[in-house]
């Protein structure tokens, strides 16, 4: 009779253990012992699934959308960035959970496009947001058209209604928050059509195009009374050539049109603001402005990571998300919300996993911030990545290893077949090649990259003295590329909210835009 | 040998270090090129024993940007300094009219936030030299010699202090010898050659390298950018 009393009290508390913070009652890098015991791991899966089984049903219709993109975000970005940041706040990283991780439905994304095994950016977020398959390069234009195809009606013949569009056109908000410039792949999938990603500005371009630019069209856009935010970077791309940037001295716009979009917005949108530097993000009056352009840098923001070093300051990508929902939620039919942690695949590419992982936890802060400001029996919030990349983690480090440490067992150094140390992290391919004895290792001491240390005939660098925890450090590559690619299996779908049971088991990445415009009752074939 | 050679003439072919030299035995690397005079400078590179070889590279420097333009290869490296004093690097693809940029960030990330000094000899090259005497006037500036050996090469620097540059390296290994020296100099004066105009060129940013794997320009340099940490040497 008493266990039977008791019963919910512990089982909540181990379905808390099980499901959130079981580190941070450790205070350790390491597991604390009491958690860390047989009886611990099987009570805990006991709670788990008693939690899965209370899962309450959810509903079908929701008022607001907001559909978070990790850029590169592959399972195995998700997993190091979970260890990492629980090392970081000194508590067992492996039993740590990024702020999406605790969602109660996830699936497996197929990120493979039209023509791609392993696809770009392009054709996987007009995925996400038109709800077709598409070609590389392609932003929400269909299959049938060639990526070098300029001429504006045979763009506007092949192109495919976004997610966006369709809320402006029902009288909802919309937004959109990157950290990438306003203009990259991701984000200009929600406002733009053009065969190629790289059309961003008119001096883009190729000759005899008639099709708009993607600033272009982002400024112009037609759709309900506008979008009511776009924050993130990339202004450049809306101001001419001849045309100082206010931030960086010798720097300028690229456009050859000679036109200022960012005045052109002012112009357009009554009641608008356009702000370039934190101090006037931070002194923003969200109730005075309807429609809000943000531009902080000349082309990508900071990585979060260096965010601190900006001459003119930027705010976080939680800042920009609690800001833009402030925003939208003025309007009461609801909202589509996109924001996107543009940097996390630029770091990969450049074989740097701290800016990768820092700024896959920047998200997370981003993912809480929404959680906090929205009602989760009415805000569908889905976070996927659009495409992986080569990352792997590897070795079999101890528990409680630093994960972008060197693999350790029982405190020693795992090796090679060489006998040299190595890394838990790693890129299949990438800047971080170590053959050909052409590595080169950051140096903290004289703040610059040195050759790397080399023994005898080995084909790997020597680590042994080298801080791979530096967030300087290039991970090690196997194939020598300057640029690491994009990983083609598949990634993570994490839902919460209205329509959230809907994503499981292993999916195709279009859904994600059937099940968002089925939650918002929008019916791409009835409008 | 071949690739010692290849080591020695990109360490030689950049020449020029933006040196204070306020005590003649410790060069240090300079930190603001506003206090250096503008100039333009050409360099010709001579490798003799092995495969004799003959190259030229001019530099154009002025307070706010360096360039180096490579005739051989029809390439080139700018840096252009911005708002306090974070500086952008362009790596230069004439034929091609197509240019590679890195921003502050991208510099930094990658470690060649002091390469814009690294104008002839990697400054912690030139510091483990030792200075030998006061030569003759070099153009009617002071100059010294350095003098020493660092990994089996023996180094003979010319160093202008008051330029911060380099006149003449010699490098010697077993019995090849390297000798890049200055063959033209202007300095506070017109010179037949200036800072490249690449307005019309396209430009690629660095970050961006990863999502054009199907560009043709691209997939055609991508061997040249890998070494993003530049010549250190």
């Amino acid at each position: 009779m008493s266990s039977n009393h008791c019963f919910p009290l512990r089982l909540l508390r181990l379905a808390i253990i099980a499901c959130l913070p079981l580190a941070a009652q450790s205070g350790f890098a390491k597991p604390a012992p009491e958690f860390n015991t047989p009886a611990f791991w099987y009570e805990s899966g006991q709670a788990a699934l008693a939690a899965a089984k209370q899962l309450p049903p959810q509903a079908s219709k929701a008022k607001n959308v907001i559909l978070f993109v990790g850029d590169g975000m592959g399972i195995s970005t998700v997993t190091a960035a979970r260890i990492l940041e629980g090392q970081q706040q000194a508590r067992d990283g492996e039993s740590n959970r990024l702020a999406f991780e605790k969602f109660p439905y996830f699936a497996l994304s197929v990120t493979a496009s039209a023509n791609q095994q392993t696809s770009d950016s392009a054709p996987t977020a007009t995925a996400l947001v038109t709800g077709i398959k598409a070609n590389d390069g392609a932003i929400s234009v269909n299959q049938t058209l060639a990526r070098n195809e300029g001429r504006a009606e045979l763009v506007a013949a092949a192109s495919v209604k976004s997610i966006l569009q369709q809320a402006e056109e029902q009288g909802l908000a919309t937004g959109i928050v990157t950290t990438a410039r306003v203009t990259h792949a991701t984000p200009a999938t929600n406002y733009a059509h053009v065969p190629d990603r790289e059309w961003e500005a008119d001096a883009n371009l190729p000759a005899g195009a008639t099709v708009k630019d993607i600033a272009q069209q982002l400024i112009e856009f037609p759709y309900g009374d506008g979008i009511e935010v776009v924050m993130g970077g990339g202004r450049k791309q809306f101001y001419a050539s001849t045309e100082a940037d206010p931030e960086y001295t010798g720097r300028t716009g690229i456009r050859r049109d000679g036109r200022n979009l960012h005045n052109e917005w002012l112009a357009k949108h009554p009641h608008s603001a356009y702000v370039w530097n934190k101090k006037q993000f931070d002194a923003l009056d969200i109730k005075k402005t309807k429609h809000l352009l943000a531009l902080f840098g000349p082309s990508h923001m900071r990585y979060e990571a260096d965010r601190a070093d900006d001459i003119a300051g930027e705010p976080s990508l939680a800042e920009m998300t609690s800001k833009a929902i402030q925003l939208l939620q003025k309007n009461k039919n609801g909202f589509y919300l996109m924001v996107e942690a543009g940097r996390i695949d630029h770091a990969h590419h450049a074989g740097n996993a701290y800016r990768a992982l820092t700024d896959a936890i920047a998200l997370s802060d981003a993912v809480t911030a929404a959680q906090a400001a929205t009602d989760p029996r009415e805000t569908l919030i889905i976070v996927t990545a659009d495409h992986s990349h080569t990352f792997t983690i590897a070795g079999y480090p101890e528990r409680g290893n630093p994960i972008l440490g060197k693999t350790t067992v029982d405190g020693e150094l795992a090796t090679d077949s060489l006998g040299l140390p190595y890394t838990t992290l790693g890129y299949a391919n990438g800047p971080g090649f170590t053959g050909g004895k052409i590595r080169r290792e950051f140096n903290g001491s004289t703040e610059s990259a040195v050759a790397a240390t080399y023994s005898g005939t080995a084909a790997r660098p020597d680590l042994t003295k080298v801080d791979t925890t530096n967030p300087a450090y290039m991970q090690e590559a196997a194939v020598p590329l300057a640029s690491e690619t994009h990983g083609g299996e598949d990634v993570g779908i994490y839902a919460l909210g209205p329509n959230a049971h809907l994503f499981r088991g292993v999916q195709e990445q279009h859904i994600i835009y059937h099940i968002m415009a089925d939650a918002l009752g929008l019916n791409k074939q009835a409008q | 040998m071949k690739s010692f050679l290849v080591a020695l003439v990109i360490a030689c072919v950049n020449l020029g270090c933006t040196f204070h030299c306020d005590e003649l035995s410790e060069p240090l690397p300079a930190s603001n090129t506003h206090k250096l005079p503008p100039l333009a400078a050409e360099f010709v590179t001579t490798v003799s024993g092995g495969d004799p070889a003959k190259t030229i590279a001019r530099l154009v420097r002025k307070a706010d940007a360096v360039e180096w333009r490579y005739l051989a290869n029809n390439t080139g490296e700018l840096w252009t300094k911005t708002s306090k004093d974070l500086w952008f690097y362009h790596k230069i693809f004439h034929a091609d009219h197509q240019v590679i940029e890195y921003s502050p960030v991208d510099i930094n990330l990658l470690g060649m936030h002091k390469q814009w000094q690294y104008f002839a000899i990697n400054p912690n090259l030139l510091q483990v030299l030792t200075y030998s005497k006061t030569a003759e006037n070099f153009h009617g500036f002071l100059a010294i010699i350095y003098s020493g050996e660092k990994s089996g090469i023996h180094y003979e620097v010319l160093w202008l202090p008051q330029l911060s540059l380099a006149a003449r390296i010699s490098a010697t290994q077993a019995n090849q010898k390297t000798i890049t020296e200055i063959r033209t100099l202007h300095v506070n004066q017109h010179a037949p050659f200036t800072f490249s105009d690449i307005t019309g060129y396209r430009t690629i940013e660095y970050t961006d390298l990863g999502d054009m794997e199907r560009d043709p320009f691209v997939m055609k340099i991508q061997h040249e950018l890998l070494d993003h940490h530049g010549h250190l040497h």
